[in-house]
């Protein structure tokens, strides 16, 4: 009886601590958002700059207020070309709220000319931005295609995907992303 | 970015192979050790537990995503259906699992605490595989440190919060294991100490997480079954345990 009275007093002054580090780290560990670029959910997506096929210059840091959809694709690769019309479709539908989607063609493992003519094939009209020396591809580190970052209007990765993105799920994380401040 | 192990021709994310690796060994701990968790209850349940649990939890942690975006799949509902580990609510797979249980132990009669009792080797292997799956991920990572110890991960060196999380639920593994000489415990024990310690060293190392999370939520559902797992603990150890004669107390 008397190590049955011990134990419920010992349980006490557990969950009292316990409760006192909660406040503790309340205290000295407040959450604070990282401002350190890296390919991941909760951080700053990494910045970069590449041209469309027209030549112009995007940077992704001037998109900030946007809600960025980041795809890496390649013509040969079949998921990525099964993923498009999906992409494309989204495209269109939240453009005007302020949705775009970068889709950046990994250049070095292409024959640069068929670009123009996947572009053409599957209708895209978001920009196309070519990497032809892997600069955005190893700042997000990419090891298998198709690999998509969504980025929220403050610039942070809110979700990252490698393999092809399904259309419903991207909506899904869409409606919550345009619901954040900018 | 998702780390992938190859073997022979096969390429498997790492994440994915260390929790099938740990709940296949967590089974086999169950199935070996029920004699000394749980001499009353029947071993071979234990596998068409985990199963249901399994693919209940799946269901659930799907159905739950859709459910909370209903919008998002009006239009192509199919794509509900379409496999894809994007598509899943953690939160409600958990949910479903534990209902899917214990309407199982409903239907077969199962005893509750000598279940919770077999399955807490599985539970154990489990805590132990998770961080170290997140490791090989790069989830659930620490934050920012300058101690000798840190590992450096998305662009700084950092606490490495799944190898304290690793090496306690090790260190509650190592207390728990039920030793061939030591005396059987009263039912349920074995799982609420699971329980109380595994919550307790989550309310702790919680603090030196860097992930974007609510902490304090965190903290306190860990604190929550911290005092359920006392409760239990307290309430449940008096009890005979199953090679005691009725009504001696431990």
């Amino acid at each position: 009886m008397k190590s049955l009275s011990r134990f419920w007093w010992l349980a006490g002054i557990v969950l009292f601590v316990g409760l006192a580090w909660i406040g503790l780290t309340v205290r000295l560990f407040p959450n604070t958002a990282e401002n350190t670029p890296a390919p991941r959910p909760g951080f700053l997506a990494p910045d970069f700059e590449l041209s469309d096929l027209q030549g112009t210059a995007v940077r992704l840091s001037q998109l900030r207020g946007q809600i960025v959809l980041i795809n890496f694709w390649a013509t040969w690769c079949p998921p990525c070309q099964a993923e498009m019309p999906a992409l494309q479709a989204i495209y269109e539908e939240y453009q005007s709220n302020g949705f775009i989607i970068l889709g950046i063609n990994t250049t070095s493992s292409e024959v640069v000319s068929t670009v123009p003519d996947f572009v053409a094939a599957h209708g895209l009209t978001f920009p196309i931005l070519l990497d032809p020396q892997d600069k955005a591809t190893s700042a997000y580190q990419i090891t298998g295609m198709p690999t998509s970052f969504l980025v929220g209007r403050d610039g942070i990765i809110q979700q990252a995907v490698v393999g092809p993105i399904n259309e419903s799920v991207l909506r899904s994380w869409l409606s919550s992303a345009q619901n954040q401040a900018p | 970015m998702s780390p992938t192990l190859h073997i022979g021709p096969l390429s498997v994310q790492a994440f994915g192979f260390i929790l099938l690796l740990g709940l296949w060994l967590g089974l086999t701990l169950s199935e070996k050790l029920a004699t000394r968790t749980s001499p009353n209850f029947p071993v071979s349940q234990l596998g068409n537990l985990v199963l249901i649990a399994l693919l209940s939890g799946l269901l659930g942690a799907r159905l739950t995503f859709v459910a909370r975006a209903p919008q998002a799949f009006a239009a192509t509902p199919w794509q509900a259906f379409l496999p894809s580990t994007t598509a899943l609510d953690p939160e409600g797979g958990l949910l479903f699992a534990t209902l899917a249980l214990l309407i199982y132990r409903q239907r077969k009669q199962l005893p509750f605490w000598p279940m919770l009792d077999a399955l807490t080797p599985l539970f154990f292997t489990l805590l132990i595989a998770l961080p170290i799956a997140n490791l090989a991920e790069g989830n659930a990572y620490g934050r920012p440190t300058n101690l000798p110890w840190g590992i450096y991960l998305w662009g700084a060196y950092r606490h490495p919060v799944q190898l304290y999380e690793a090496l306690a639920a090790l260190l509650i593994a190592i207390w728990l294991w039920p030793r061939r000489t030591a005396p059987t415990l009263p039912p349920g024990v074995r799982f609420a100490r699971l329980l109380t310690l595994s919550a307790a060293a989550r309310l702790f190392l919680e603090a030196w997480r860097g992930t974007p999370q609510n902490t304090l939520a965190t903290q306190l559902v860990a604190w929550l079954l911290l005092a359920l797992g006392l409760l239990a603990w307290g309430l449940l150890q008096n009890r005979p345990s199953p090679s005691e004669p009725q009504g001696e107390a431990q």
